[in-house]
C-alpha cells in the first residue's frame, strides 16, 4: 500500500472514532477522574473538602462494618451469577437450538424485561412481596401460612429481584456461544457412545465456557454495583455496597467518603472483568485452547 | 432340538446391518420409502443418488439420528430401531468430520474408548494403533484446527474405527476435499477399510466414488431403491432409465419393444434381443458408438456432428444419428476434431446396448394410443 493512501486511511479511522472517543472522555474518563480526586479530599461534607488524604480508604478497609458489606456484596454477586447460570443456561441452550424464526421472537420475549424501567420492575416486586402483597395473600388464602411473612427487606428477596433483572444477560451470552457450537458435534459424541450427560459435560460445557464466563462476568459486575434494588427491596437491613454509596452521598452528603467507596467498587469491577477475561483466554479453559496456536 | 432353530437369527442370512421395509415421513413428504437392505460382514455398500433421494436419511436411520416412521433397523441381528445412537454399534465419519475442536487428535480418538470404559493403557495403545493406521502418528497432540482437510478426514476415520464398530458409516466423506485430494483420499480410505475388514455403508452422490469403492451399490431416487447391484451390474445392466442416466454418460433413445423382442425406436434404430415387449428406452453409452473406420462390425450409419467438446485425452461428440442424439467418446488426431455440422460415419455396437422398459408411458405415447 502506498504511503499517502495509508495516511489517508489512518485519518479516516481517527475521524470515525472521534465522536466515541470524545463521548467516553467527557462522560466516562473525566467523571471517573473527578470521583478519584474527590475520594482523596480531606473532609466529610459535600464538596467542601480540601487537601489530600487517604483517610477514606483507610477507614473503609479498617472498619469491619464496611469490609463485611464489601464481602456480602461479592457473595451476593456470586450467588446471583450462579443462579442466573443454572436458570439461564438451559434457556439459552434451547433457544440456540431452535430454528432461526422461532428463536427470534422468543429472544425478544427474553429481552423484553430490559426495556422496562428498573423502578417500575422494583415497584412491581414491592407489590408482590409486600406484607399485604400478592404472594402473602395467595399463600394466606391457600392456608399455607397463618400470618403474613416478611418477604421484603430480606437478602433472598434482593437476590431474587437481581436474578430476575440480570437473567437476560446470561441467557443472551449462552445463546450467542451455543449458536456457534455445531449441533453435529453432539451427534458425533452420541455416535461415540456418549449419553446426553457425557455429551453435555465433555462437549457442550467446554465449548460454551467462553459464553458462560461472559455471562457470569456481566451478571456479577451488574449485581455488585446495583443500588436501586438493594435499596428499595433490601432497605437498611440488607446493605450492599451500591446502596451504601447512594446513602453516603445522597443522604449524608459525604462526597469524599462515597467517592472512595465508589472507586473501590469501580476497581473491583474492573479487576473481576480482567480476571474473567484472563480465564477465558487461558489454556485451562477451552476458549483459550481454541484460540491458541 | 427346536432351541437350535433360529438361534437369534431373524433374517434369512447373518447380516451385520439389516433394514426391513424402513420408511421415514416428514409430515406429507416422504424422505425414505420402504427401503430393505442387508449388509453381509465385511461388505462395502454405497448409497448413491441425487440430493434429496433419501440416502443420507437412510444412513442416519442406521446411526440412530433419525427414527424410522415404520420398519425395522437391525444391527448385529438385534433390533435397534428404538435405541439411541450411543447404544448402537456404529462408527460414523461425518461430512464435516465433526472433530471436537477443544480436544487434541489423540483425545478425539480416545473419546469413544473412554465412553466404552476402556482403561487408560488400552486406550493409549489403541490411539497409537489408529494413528499408525491412518499414517499420522506425529499429529497426536495437535488440535483439529491445525490440520488440513485431508488430515481431519483421516482422524475422523481413526476416531470412528477406534471403537471397532460393527459397521462404519460414511456421510459424503469426500465432498469437502478438492478434486485431486478426493481421488487420493478415496484410494487411501478404501485401502484402510479393506485392511481392517470393517462392514461399511457410505453415502455419495458421486458415481465415480461409488463405482471405484463399493462391493455393491444401492441406487436411490425419491426415497426408493431403484436398483441394488455390483458396480458392474449397475453400469452394464441398468434396470431403469434413471439408473442408466445417473451412472456414466448415456443417451436415452425412446421407442418400444415389438412382439419379437426387438427394440425399435421412432427413427427405426433397432436393438435386436429378447426384450420385454412394451414401451421401452434403449440406453446407448458413448462406448457403444464408434467411428466407422475402427469400430467392430455393424451397420455403418451416417451421422452429423451437433456438439464437440474437447477433454484432452478424448473428445465427447454429440451426434445426430437419423434423428436420435447419441454420444461418442473418441480420440481424434490433433487438429482433426469434428466440428458441428460435419458428417461422420459411425457404427453402433448393438450387442452391448441395453433396453429398459420405460416406467410410465410418456405424453407422446399416450397421444399415439389416443389417435
Amino acid at each position: 500500500m502506498n504511503p499517502p493512501l495509508e495516511r489517508n486511511r489512518k485519518f479516516t479511522a481517527a475521524l470515525l472514532l472521534a465522536p466515541m472517543v470524545l463521548l467516553l472522555l467527557g462522560f466516562l474518563v473525566v467523571p471517573v477522574a473527578g470521583v478519584l480526586r474527590s475520594s482523596f479530599l480531606d473532609g466529610d461534607y459535600l464538596l467542601e473538602g480540601t487537601g489530600f488524604t487517604v483517610g477514606h480508604y483507610l477507614r473503609f478497609f479498617s472498619d469491619s462494618y464496611y469490609s463485611s458489606i464489601l464481602w456480602e456484596t461479592f457473595v451476593d454477586g456470586v450467588i446471583v451469577s450462579l443462579i442466573c447460570l443454572v436458570v439461564g443456561f438451559p434457556t439459552g441452550y434451547s433457544l440456540a437450538r431452535l430454528p432461526p424464526l422461532a428463536r427470534r421472537w422468543r429472544t425478544i420475549i427474553v429481552i423484553l424485561p430490559l426495556t422496562l424501567s428498573l423502578v417500575v420492575i422494583v415497584f412491581g416486586w414491592l407489590i408482590i412481596l409486600g406484607r399485604n402483597g400478592l404472594l402473602n395473600s395467595v399463600l394466606f388464602n391457600l392456608g399455607i401460612i397463618s400470618s403474613p411473612k416478611t418477604l421484603l427487606f430480606t437478602r433472598p428477596a434482593v437476590i431474587l429481584v437481581l436474578v430476575q433483572q440480570f437473567l437476560p444477560f446470561m441467557i443472551l451470552s449462552v445463546l450467542s456461544v451455543v449458536t456457534q457450537i455445531d449441533p453435529v458435534l453432539e451427534q458425533a459424541a452420541s455416535n461415540l457412545r456418549a449419553n446426553r450427560l457425557v455429551t453435555f459435560r465433555r462437549v457442550i460445557i467446554p465449548l460454551a465456557t467462553p459464553g458462560i464466563l461472559v455471562g457470569c462476568n456481566l451478571v456479577f459486575v451488574l449485581s455488585i454495583s446495583a443500588f436501586i434494588t438493594p435499596r428499595l427491596i433490601g432497605g437498611n437491613r440488607v446493605p450492599m455496597l451500591g446502596s451504601l454509596i447512594y446513602e453516603r452521598i445522597m443522604s449524608e452528603f459525604n462526597w469524599p467518603s462515597g467517592a472512595a467507596m465508589a472507586f473501590i467498587l469501580f476497581v473491583a469491577g474492573l479487576g473481576f472483568t480482567a480476571a474473567f477475561n484472563a480465564l477465558a483466554a487461558s489454556r485451562l479453559v477451552m476458549g483459550g485452547r481454541l484460540h491458541a496456536r | 432340538m427346536s432351541s437350535n432353530h433360529g438361534n437369534g437369527l431373524h433374517g434369512e442370512r447373518d447380516y451385520v446391518v439389516e433394514l426391513q421395509s424402513v420408511s421415514r415421513h416428514y409430515g406429507e413428504s416422504i424422505a425414505v420409502a420402504d427401503v430393505s437392505l442387508g449388509m453381509a460382514r465385511g461388505e462395502l455398500v454405497c448409497l448413491l443418488g441425487p440430493s434429496g433421494c433419501g440416502k443420507t436419511t437412510t444412513l442416519r436411520m442406521v446411526a440412530g439420528f433419525v427414527k424410522p416412521t415404520s420398519g425395522t433397523v437391525r444391527i448385529n441381528n438385534q433390533d435397534m430401531t428404538h435405541q439411541p445412537p450411543y447404544r448402537r454399534d456404529t462408527g460414523m465419519v461425518f461430512q464435516s468430520y465433526a472433530l471436537f475442536p477443544h480436544m487434541t487428535v489423540a483425545e478425539n480418538i480416545a473419546f469413544g474408548l473412554e465412553n466404552l470404559k476402556w482403561n487408560r493403557v488400552d486406550r493409549e495403545k489403541r490411539v497409537r494403533e489408529m494413528l499408525r493406521l491412518v499414517e499420522l502418528p506425529h499429529l497426536a497432540e495437535r488440535l483439529p484446527t491445525q490440520l488440513s482437510g485431508g488430515q481431519q478426514q483421516r482422524i475422523a476415520l481413526a476416531r470412528a474405527l477406534a471403537m471397532r464398530p460393527a459397521v462404519l458409516l460414511l456421510d459424503e466423506p469426500f465432498s469437502n476435499l478438492d478434486a485431486q485430494l478426493r481421488v487420493r483420499m478415496r484410494e487411501e480410505l478404501r485401502e484402510v477399510i479393506r485392511g481392517v475388514d470393517v462392514t461399511t455403508l457410505f453415502v455419495t452422490h458421486d458415481q465415480e466414488e461409488a463405482l471405484t469403492m463399493s462391493d455393491r451399490i444401492v441406487v436411490m431416487n425419491t426415497g426408493r431403491i431403484e436398483q441394488i447391484g455390483t458396480p458392474g451390474d449397475i453400469y452394464e445392466s441398468p434396470e431403469s432409465t434413471f439408473v442408466a442416466k445417473f451412472i456414466g454418460w448415456c443417451s436415452v433413445v425412446e421407442g418400444a419393444v415389438d412382439a419379437t423382442g426387438t427394440f425399435v425406436s421412432k427413427s427405426a434404430l433397432k436393438v435386436p434381443g429378447n426384450w420385454q415387449p412394451g414401451p421401452a428406452n434403449a440406453i446407448v453409452r458413448p462406448e457403444h458408438v464408434h467411428l466407422a473406420a475402427d469400430g467392430p462390425q455393424g451397420l455403418v450409419r451416417e451421422a452429423r456432428v451437433l456438439e464437440s467438446h474437447y477433454y484432452g485425452g478424448a473428445t465427447r461428440v454429440v451426434l445426430d444419428v437419423g434423428g436420435e442424439q447419441l454420444m461418442m467418446h473418441e480420440r481424434f488426431p490433433f487438429g482433426r476434431h469434428p466440428k458441428p455440422g460435419e458428417p461422420l460415419n459411425i457404427t453402433l455396437n448393438t450387442d452391448e446396448i441395453r433396453v429398459v422398459s420405460s416406467s410410465s408411458q410418456t405424453f407422446t405415447d399416450l397421444k399415439r394410443v389416443a389417435i
